[in-house]
C-alpha cells in the first residue's frame, strides 16, 4: 500500500518516453499533492495499477492533462499576450500621442515665433508710418504757413484770398464794415483774423 | 455803392478812377480790358475780354464788386457793347467831359515822347515838357474813337459827368468824402505853346470832328 492509495485524484505521464507518472492525491490534511512514481516492477507503480490506473487510464488521463494544460496554458499566455498587447498599445498610443503633442508644440512654438515676428514687423511698421505722417504732416502744415507767409503781401494771392473770404457765408451775413474791413486788408494774416472774427 | 468809370482815354479818368477804387476799399481795377490788363493780377492781366466778363458777372452775382475804368471804344470794337451794358447796370457810373482837342493833343505829346511820361506823378515831377510837332495822320482815328465812346455812354445812367477842370484833389476829396492822395495829378502841359503845328492841327480836327470848321470847343 502506498501513501496515495485511497486518495487518488489523477495520474498521468509526464514525459515523453512515459516512465514517470505524476500522481497527484489529497493527503488528510485535505491537501494537494504531486507525487512521482517511476514506471517499473517497483511497490508504488503496483499500487497505482491496483488502483485502477493501468497503462489505458493512464494514456487517457495524460491526454486529459495534456488537453487542458496546454488549454490553461494557452489561456494564460493569451491573457500575458493579450496584457502585454494592451500595454505596447498603450505605449504606441502615448508615444504617438506625444509625438503628436510634440509636433503641436513645435508648430504652436513655431507659429507663436512667426506670430511674434509678424507682430514686432507690424509694429515696427505702424511706427515707420505714423513717423512718416508726423514728417509729412509736418511738412505739409510747414509748407502751408512758409506759403502763407511768403504770399502774406502779394497782391494777387492776397486778392485770391479776399475774394474766397467774401464768398465764405458767414461774410456773406456778416456786416458791411467786415466785408470793407476785409477789401481793405494789406495782409492775408490780417484778412483772416477779421474772418476768424465773426467765425 | 461802387462806382465806375466809363470814358475816353487822355481825360483824367486815371485819377478818377484812383478815387472810385479808394472809394470801393481798394476793390477795382484800372484799364481791365487793356491787353494786357493794368492790373498786377496776373490771371486777368492777360485773360481773353471773354474771361474778363466771366469773372465780372460772377462777383457781381455773388454780391461782390469791383470799380473798374472802362474805354468802352476797344471793348465795342471786340463785339461785347451789350455785355458792357448789361455788367455797368446798377452801378453809379462816373464820366468826364473834356475838350476832344485837348485830349487829342495829350494823346499826339504821348507818342511824341513815346510814353514816358503818361501821367504826372505827385511827388517826383519830373513830367517832361518839350516842344513837339503834331503828328496828324491819327486824328481821323481818334475822332472816331471819341464819337463811339460818346455814343456808348449816352446809352448810359450817367451818375456823375466831371469837367475835366473839375479834376482836382480838394473837388475830387469832397465828393467822394474821402482824404485820398492821390499819386497822379493832371499834367497841365501848355500845349498850345509847345505844339509847332497846334493851329493847323486844331483846325483839321476840329473838322473831322465836329465837322466843317466847327469851334464849339474853343
Amino acid at each position: 500500500m502506498a501513501e496515495f492509495s485511497g486518495s487518488i485524484n489523477t495520474a498521468y505521464y509526464v514525459n515523453e518516453d512515459y516512465s514517470l507518472i505524476e500522481v497527484v492525491y489529497t493527503n488528510p490534511n485535505d491537501e494537494k499533492i504531486n507525487y512521482m512514481v517511476e514506471v517499473g516492477d517497483n511497490a508504488d507503480h503496483k499500487a497505482l495499477i491496483e488502483e485502477g490506473y493501468d497503462l489505458e487510464t493512464l494514456l487517457e488521463r495524460t491526454s486529459e492533462y495534456k488537453r487542458v494544460h496546454a488549454g490553461a496554458l494557452g489561456a494564460l499566455v493569451n491573457e500575458q499576450a493579450q496584457a502585454l498587447a494592451e500595454e505596447m498599445l498603450g505605449m504606441k498610443h502615448m508615444k504617438e500621442l506625444k509625438a503628436q503633442l510634440q509636433i503641436e508644440n513645435e508648430q504652436l512654438g513655431v507659429a507663436q515665433l512667426k506670430n511674434k515676428e509678424k507682430i514686432e514687423k507690424t509694429e515696427k511698421t505702424l511706427l515707420s508710418l505714423d513717423q512718416d505722417v508726423k514728417v509729412k504732416t509736418n511738412k505739409i502744415d510747414h509748407g502751408l504757413f512758409d506759403f502763407i507767409f511768403s504770399v502774406n503781401e502779394d497782391k494777387e494771392e492776397l486778392f485770391k484770398f479776399k475774394l474766397w473770404a467774401l464768398e465764405q457765408d458767414v461774410v456773406k451775413a456778416a456786416d458791411k464794415k467786415i466785408k470793407s474791413s476785409i477789401r481793405k486788408a494789406k495782409r492775408i494774416t490780417e484778412a483772416m483774423a477779421i474772418l476768424d472774427s465773426i467765425i | 455803392m461802387t462806382y465806375q468809370v466809363v470814358a475816353s482815354h487822355r481825360t483824367g479818368s486815371s485819377l478818377l478812377n484812383h478815387y472810385a477804387i479808394d472809394h470801393n476799399d481798394g476793390f477795382g481795377f484800372h484799364e481791365l480790358f487793356l491787353k494786357p490788363a493794368s492790373t498786377e493780377i496776373q490771371s486777368l492781366r492777360f485773360a481773353s475780354t471773354e474771361q474778363k466778363f466771366e469773372f465780372l458777372e460772377y462777383y457781381k452775382k455773388q454780391d461782390i464788386h469791383f470799380s473798374i475804368k472802362v474805354f468802352p471804344c476797344i471793348v465795342i470794337t471786340e463785339g461785347y457793347e451789350s455785355r458792357l451794358l448789361d455788367y455797368l447796370d446798377g452801378y453809379k457810373i462816373l464820366t468826364i467831359n473834356r475838350n476832344p482837342f485837348d485830349t487829342f493833343l495829350s494823346y499826339a505829346y504821348q507818342n511824341y515822347t513815346y510814353w514816358k511820361n503818361s501821367h504826372r506823378l505827385v511827388k517826383d515831377n519830373k513830367f517832361m515838357e518839350v516842344s513837339f510837332e503834331i503828328d496828324c495822320s491819327s486824328i481821323r482815328e481818334f475822332c472816331d474813337e471819341i464819337k463811339a465812346t460818346n455814343k456808348f455812354i449816352d446809352k448810359l445812367d450817367i451818375h456823375k459827368t466831371f469837367e475835366y477842370a473839375e479834376l482836382t484833389v480838394p473837388n475830387l476829396n469832397k465828393y467822394f468824402k474821402s482824404k485820398f492822395k492821390p499819386f497822379t495829378s493832371p499834367s497841365g502841359v501848355d500845349y498850345k505853346n509847345l505844339a509847332t503845328n497846334y493851329a493847323e492841327v486844331k483846325e483839321i480836327f476840329n473838322n473831322e470832328m465836329h465837322g466843317s470848321r466847327n469851334r464849339a470847343y474853343d
